[in-house]
């Protein structure tokens, strides 16, 4: 036995040495073989290509995941896909295909999953009927994964996760497709992470987008070439047309509705002094901006654009004149009541005194009744006169209450006579009968009337010959209704025609320092919208201006 | 045991290239192999010879590139291919070739091994451990004996364990061997010798294998003829051209034959003793040859009377022992004329290195093909009558 056992031995010896089964290895064969490799690693490749291809960066896990396994059947069994995502301490089982009920959950400690986190390693496994059933898997009930291949997701040298691929077949994953489930696992992780990122990017770009969005006020970024780069959606007040995209176009064209750069910029003052600059404009629509300029530098300390805030402050600067001037009006109400107090008592001794006398003498047919009577009457005037002061320089807002127009110009009339007078200017009144009443404050409009003439006055200060101021009511119909109208006329100086939009502007003034505030026509126009009237306003500079309060009637 | 004529046989063997200025082929060879860059192996010796110059003058004038290493000892060792084969494929070459005798040739082969297959020289000791191809392989020997160029053997040193791995497959044949005898030329008396002993050994070795067939038949008479006549003169004289040429054939069927018929017990120990001495294994197959013959020769006496005749014995009316007798004569004769004229004790062999030795030498792959069959005693006796 053990002879024939070593001869046969002997023999197949001998056979391996010299026989036919062994031959010189073929490089066809090796070349073919590596070619195959090559091949199905190509296909790989490319399975890999078209998976990240597919992936957007703002796809959610889920969708990702969804992608991949459409792909994946193509190179490896594949009936399971889940993806683990590292949160705090624990493993979350974040997106599959198939679902299954562990979605959202931890991962137990028991399981591969935390093997593969942990080691730092792509694993393989196969699965025993057993094996199935513990918790080395996230519960994936009723899927019965025999083969198992698991890839921590690594991102600069840090474990964000697990990518998990089952398959039914058992030895489903060799070398090879580890290998590819590897390389796989290394492009999702980096499409992963810069979904996070982009998430991150984007949700900061946002909360700072809706930040500039809150803000009221328009806010651009512009270059140096004054293109808008960036602008908040607030330009709706400005000049601008607002034509076409604000991004691209030109400060001055898109805000401002300009062709050239404004005269009022302050760009060139940012570049140069490398400060935040500020300047408050008044535009002839009568708004009036404060424009901030704040420079943003590059990391050389460069200029990189600008920021350019613009604020509407016309209300603001209307209520700062209106303020003023009741100012002035409450200095000249408490003069007035002094003054009142003060005369109204020697009035009241004149006007009674006289009477008395009138009584007494004119039972005597006294030659000095009509003198008497003079002195009743300017008496009674005077008094007339303070009373109306003081109603006019009153600062209790009154409630509106029906006014008629007629009524309100025969009140100032008196206030304002003498300054008439001291300048031989002729007073003409054309006062329509049958006015309709108005629901007004009679205060407020006696103060746009005594403006209104006290600014004809000025405007024949230094006319010589003939000068005029009429005054005429009228009642003014429209498709808007009706309005009650008071107009005042001068044959004075008129207004220049670049001012003629500005005159209504706060704090703008064509008299000299001394004599004017700049508040009168803003304050009037404020009190006129304010009745939901108007003061408009025709002038030819040397022959005069013409100005007219409108005020609706309404029906009560 | 023996073959019959019915079976199957298989011979393996390169594209050979053969004669005076054969090696003006080299560069036209390496670019049909496919080569764009040659590992060229050489030992230092050669390195001296304005032939290496030639042969890289020649892959020049071919537009190769190519990266010399030269870093290797006869036997060359394990430790050695190690660094070669990272020096390979380090280089980036695409082909190796060895310009040398026997060591560089082994060496050439064990570093295309470890470059392809990987793991260490080790692993492929034995039969048929390779299994991926290796690069194209060219091989232009300088001395007339390994016959590496066209054998499936590589002999390589294991310096831990101080002993010869035979590592055979068919994936060793080289794919080209240029053959010039002009080569020859660069090697004194002694080399000379100990390579064309080691040539007529592995004639006879393979002509009496159990592997044995006609188409190695043929190729073992040729060499023995060939070496009985030539190896004298070539010995004697540098510039005997004819007599180099011979021998460069001689060393080439002889290579043939042994590659495709295996050898036998005298290689299966001469493996060991080179080593663990380090000695040339020409030399050292000079010394056991006669004695393995005189052991074997009860197994193969036919043969034996067929090579005293190719060695130019008359063996007229001899009997078959008597006529297989001369065969033995004529190779210590040989051998003696040629200079080898001493036994294993004078080459640093001692005793004690017997036994272990013998039973060492019966997992040689070579004592497989052994005509007679040996134990480790029998080996053992053949040492002490050898010392």
């Amino acid at each position: 036995m053990g002879n024939r056992y070593l001869i046969n031995e002997k023999k197949h010896l001998i056979e391996q040495l010299t026989g036919i089964h062994s031959s010189k290895i073929n490089y066809y064969l090796e070349v073919k073989k590596s070619n195959e490799e090559i091949v199905k690693q190509n296909n790989q490749l490319e399975i890999i290509h078209q998976i990240i291809k597919d992936i957007n960066i703002d796809m959610s896990l889920a969708d990702i995941i969804e992608r991949v396994y459409q792909r994946l059947p193509l190179v490896i069994y594949c009936d399971f896909l889940g993806l683990a995502l590292q949160r705090d301490n624990d493993l979350i089982m974040t997106a599959m295909i198939p679902h299954c009920r562990c979605i959202n959950r931890p991962v137990p400690h028991k399981s591969l999953l935390w093997q593969a986190v942990q080691e730092r390693e792509s694993k393989v496994f196969s699965l025993t009927e057993k094996d199935r059933n513990e918790e080395v898997l996230p519960p994936l009930e009723k899927l019965n994964i025999a083969s198992l291949a698991l890839d921590p997701l690594i991102v600069k040298g840090n474990v964000i996760g697990v990518l998990v691929i089952g398959s039914h077949r058992e030895n489903a994953y060799s070398k090879d497709e580890a290998r590819f489930t590897r390389q796989l696992a290394d492009q999702l992780a980096i499409c992963i992470e810069n979904a996070r990122l982009y998430e991150q990017v984007l949700n900061s770009k946002t909360e700072w987008e809706e930040t500039f969005r809150s803000l009221t006020d328009p806010i651009l970024l512009i270059d140096r070439n004054y293109n808008i780069i960036r602008c908040n959606n607030r330009l709706d007040g400005l000049p601008g047309k607002n034509t076409g995209k604000p991004v691209k176009s030109k400060c001055y064209h898109y805000v401002w509705g300009r062709d050239t750069k404004c005269e009022f910029c302050l760009m060139d003052e940012v570049y140069r002094n490398r400060v935040p600059a500020y300047r408050r404009i008044q535009l002839e629509s009568g708004k009036t901006y404060d424009v901030h300029y704040y420079p943003i530098f590059k990391q050389n300390r460069e200029i990189n654009s600008v920021i350019h805030h613009i604020k509407d402050i016309t209300e603001q600067v209307k209520m700062e004149a209106q303020l003023m001037q009741s100012d002035k009006l409450a200095a000249i109400g408490e003069m007035a009541a002094g003054v009142a107090h003060e005369l109204n008592s020697p009035l009241t001794v004149i006007i009674g005194n006289s009477q008395i006398i009138l009584r007494d003498d004119g039972m005597e047919k006294n030659n000095n009744v009509e003198l008497l009577q003079d002195i009743i009457n300017c008496g009674l005037r005077c008094k007339k006169i303070i009373q109306n002061l003081l109603t006019f320089a009153r600062q209790d807002q009154r409630p509106m209450t029906s006014t008629n127009l007629n009524k309100v110009v025969e009140s100032v009339l008196p206030l304002i006579r003498y300054q008439i007078n001291q300048n031989n200017i002729n007073l003409k009144l054309n006062l329509a009968p049958n006015l309709p009443n108005i629901l007004a404050n009679e205060q407020q409009l006696d103060q746009v009337l005594v403006n209104l003439l006290l600014n004809a006055r000025d405007a024949l200060e230094n006319k010589p010959g003939d000068k005029t101021i009429t005054i005429t009511t009228t009642v003014r119909k429209s498709e808007n209704g009706d309005y009650v109208t008071a107009t005042v006329t001068d044959n004075g100086d008129g207004i220049a025609a670049e001012n003629i939009l500005k005159i209504f502007n706060p704090f703008f003034t064509s008299k000299e320092a001394h004599k004017g505030t700049g508040l009168g026509l803003s304050v009037s126009l404020g009190i006129a919208e304010a009745h939901g009237g108007t003061i408009d306003v025709t002038s030819t500079p040397g022959q005069g201006s013409c100005f007219t309060l409108a005020i609706p009637v309404k029906h009560q | 045991m023996n073959r019959t004529n019915i079976d199957i046989i298989k011979f393996v063997a390169p594209e050979i290239i053969f004669g005076m200025n054969a090696i003006s082929q080299i560069g036209e060879s390496a670019l049909r192999l496919g080569a764009r860059k040659l590992f060229v192996v050489t030992d230092q010796g050669l390195m001296e010879h304005s032939w290496i110059k030639k042969v890289l003058f020649y892959l020049e004038q071919a537009g190769l590139e190519y990266q010399v290493w030269s870093e290797i000892t006869s036997n060359p060792k394990d430790t050695e291919v190690a660094k070669g084969s990272e020096q390979y494929l380090a280089s980036k070459c695409d082909a190796i070739m060895a310009v040398g005798g026997g060591s560089p040739i082994d060496a050439a082969k064990a570093v295309a091994t470890v470059a392809t297959n990987g793991g260490r020289i080790q692993d492929y000791e034995g039969i048929n451990k390779i299994t991926r191809p290796l690069p194209p392989m060219l091989m232009v020997p300088s001395t007339a004996g390994s016959g590496s160029e066209v054998s499936q053997f590589a002999i390589i040193v294991d310096k831990q364990r101080k002993k010869k791995m035979a590592i055979i497959s068919r994936s060793l044949v080289p794919d080209i061997a240029i053959i010039d005898p002009q080569l020859l030329q660069t090697k004194g008396a002694r080399l000379t010798a100990a390579t064309g002993v080691d040539a007529l050994s592995h004639a006879i070795e393979s002509y009496v294998s159990l592997a044995a067939n006609p188409l190695s038949d043929v190729r073992a008479l040729e060499a023995i003829r060939l070496i009985a006549g030539n190896l004298r003169e070539s010995v004697a004289c540098r510039t005997n051209m004819q007599a180099k040429s011979a021998m460069s054939m001689a060393s080439l069927q002889a290579g043939l034959a042994f590659s495709n018929a295996i050898l036998g017990a005298t290689h299966a120990m001469t493996h060991q003793v080179d080593g663990l001495l380090d000695l040339h294994h020409g030399e050292t197959n000079a010394v056991l040859l006669p004695h393995v013959m005189e052991f074997n020769l009860i197994s193969c006496a036919d043969k034996y009377r067929q090579v005293a005749i190719a060695m130019g014995e008359n063996v007229d009316g001899l009997s078959k022992q008597d006529a297989a007798h001369k065969a033995i004569d004529a190779v210590r004769r040989l051998v003696r004329d040629i200079g080898i004229n001493y036994g294993l004790s004078n080459m640093g062999f001692r005793e004690e290195y017997i036994p272990e030795l013998s039973k060492n030498a019966l997992h040689d792959a070579c004592i497989i093909t052994n005509p007679r069959d040996a134990d480790a005693e029998d080996l053992a006796r053949i040492f002490y009558k050898a010392m």
